[in-house]
């Protein structure tokens, strides 16, 4: 292998001779130092292999002595370059592009996101265009440690987050916290207060003075837990006030509404069938378009688009796609008091598969649809049961103020 | 006596006596020879300081050659000195 390559980059002649002059081209390549490889005789001409370098030494010494070689192949990287020196736009168009590749690499093409799921991706990449971090940006100005600590401060949900730089793609992994906790760490003085309307079913409480009790009724504002306590003598005397930040589990019931109203006739959209396409490539800023005709009256466009990359992580600026416009008529129609319960079904199950969350527990469901001569009225509720309360901080001078009033 | 003897010197450095080693029955190499007197697929004479090398085979050939040594490659039947 090692010899070959050496073949390759030095560049080797297959030369063939009569049998007559082969003792004299040895002797010569003797007295000149010239190396001659797997010399073999066959059919009365003798075929050795030799290096450009020896061979053009070589020639002149035998051209003097009268001694012909004739050349059966030339292989090898110097024959490559001399063949193909007329070629220069190739080669030039061959550097070019390297030098291309190599300044985009500088640069991000590709901004990937894991592992979140209650943060959106576009709320992340907004944050990062915030922080001047988009396709585009220099991957040498990128401080990741920095940007990472920022994460963490700026998404207290988040609790670890990585952010790693592997070819032109930027990836942010993250991982939230799905549990439902406060912030131990409160130094303020605070009160807990209800951030919705509801029936108090269970509440524990971890700091502060509990101001409601299971089976109260609270509206959103009302102070679940209080932040001030109260240290009262034996007569009922306030002797001082303690300040805390309140903190504790306030479980309420919680009934929200459904409503959904489903018109008797509608306009249903069904596709003919028909397809045009057309392509494009993007860049950051500009698109180039292959002229389209596109003659349908109604039509979806759908739009198919794809990274060129040159490897997994090697992303480039430049993107394809496709278009596809498919043409659709609109024909009306009744619905069914079926179609409309089903409908509805639909829509009721995903309104509360919503409070299939951490910490909520549906209680009890239930939908009614009644008929109207023009729509169907569905009407519904769903009661829950979760953790509410948010911290309230307390101006201690106000409040105390206040006190010494009373 | 020869001094060589003596002294224990390799004949080859001092004399210029040909080298020759035999790998196997297929590669021999000779070092510190003139020049080939004759080549075909059945037989290589080889001119050495102290007398011509009779390398006798078949489907020989020279591996490689140039003013130090000569690799001759095939299936060796016979070494000799004629």
């Amino acid at each position: 292998m090692f010899e070959k390559l050496i073949r390759y980059f030095r560049g080797i002649l297959h030369i063939s001779t009569d049998i007559e002059s082969f003792e004299r081209v040895l002797r010569i390549a003797k007295a000149n130092n010239i190396s001659l490889n797997t010399i073999s005789n066959t059919n009365e001409k003798i075929t050795f292999y030799v290096y450009l370098k020896d061979y053009l030494k070589f020639r002149e010494v035998l051209r003097k002595e009268r001694v012909f070689l004739r050349i059966i192949n030339k292989t090898g990287l110097p024959f490559f370059i001399n063949k193909n020196k007329s070629r220069w736009i190739v080669v030039f168009g061959l550097v070019m592009s390297m030098i291309i590749i190599k300044y985009m690499s500088l640069y991000i093409w590709c901004i990937d996101f894991s592992g979140n799921n209650h943060i959106s991706d576009e709320s992340l990449r907004k944050y990062l265009k915030e922080k001047r971090i988009t396709e585009g940006s220099k991957i040498s100005e990128l401080d990741a440690t920095a940007l990472e600590e920022d994460i963490r401060k700026d998404f207290p949900q988040i609790i670890w987050v990585s952010v790693d730089v592997n070819g032109t793609k930027l990836t942010l992994s993250v991982k939230e916290n799905h549990q439902l906790s406060y912030n131990d760490k409160c130094s303020e003085v605070c009160d807990l207060v209800s951030d919705k309307d509801g029936i108090v079913v269970s509440i524990v409480t971890r700091r502060g003075v509990s101001n409601v009790k299971k089976g109260d009724s609270v509206k959103k504002g009302d102070i679940l837990i209080s932040g001030i306590i109260q240290v009262k003598s034996e007569y009922d005397e306030l002797l001082r006030q303690d300040y805390t930040c309140a903190d504790g589990t306030v479980i309420i019931q919680v009934t929200y509404e459904f409503k959904k109203e489903i018109m008797k006739s509608y306009n249903e959209k069904y596709y003919t069938g028909r397809i045009s396409r057309a392509k494009y490539l993007r860049l950051p800023d500009y698109t180039i378009k292959l002229p389209e005709n596109v003659k349908y009256g109604r039509y979806d466009t759908i739009i198919e688009e794809k990274d060129i990359k040159l490897s997994e992580n090697m992303y480039t600026p430049v993107k394809y796609g496709k278009i596809y416009y498919k043409e659709y008529k609109i024909k009306n129609k009744q619905r069914t008091k079926t179609q409309a319960e089903s409908i509805v079904n639909e829509a009721f199950s995903e309104f509360y598969e919503n409070f299939n969350r951490n910490g909520i527990q549906i209680i009890e469901k239930n939908v009614t649809i009644d008929e109207s001569e023009e729509k169907y009225i569905a009407q519904g509720y769903v009661t829950v049961t979760e953790p509410v309360g948010v911290r309230q901080i307390i101006n201690i001078k106000e409040e105390s103020i206040t006190n010494e009033h009373n | 006596m020869d001094i060589v003897n003596v002294l224990g010197i390799p004949k080859d450095v001092v004399k210029g006596s040909a080298l020759i080693s035999l790998v196997g029955q297929n590669k021999v190499y000779i070092e510190n020879f003139k020049n080939i007197i004759d080549y075909n697929c059945e037989r290589i004479r080889i001119k050495a300081k102290n007398g011509i090398i009779d390398v006798i085979g078949s489907d020989l050939q020279i591996e490689r050659y140039n003013n130090t040594e000569i690799i001759i490659i095939g299936f060796i039947k016979e070494v000799k000195y004629v």
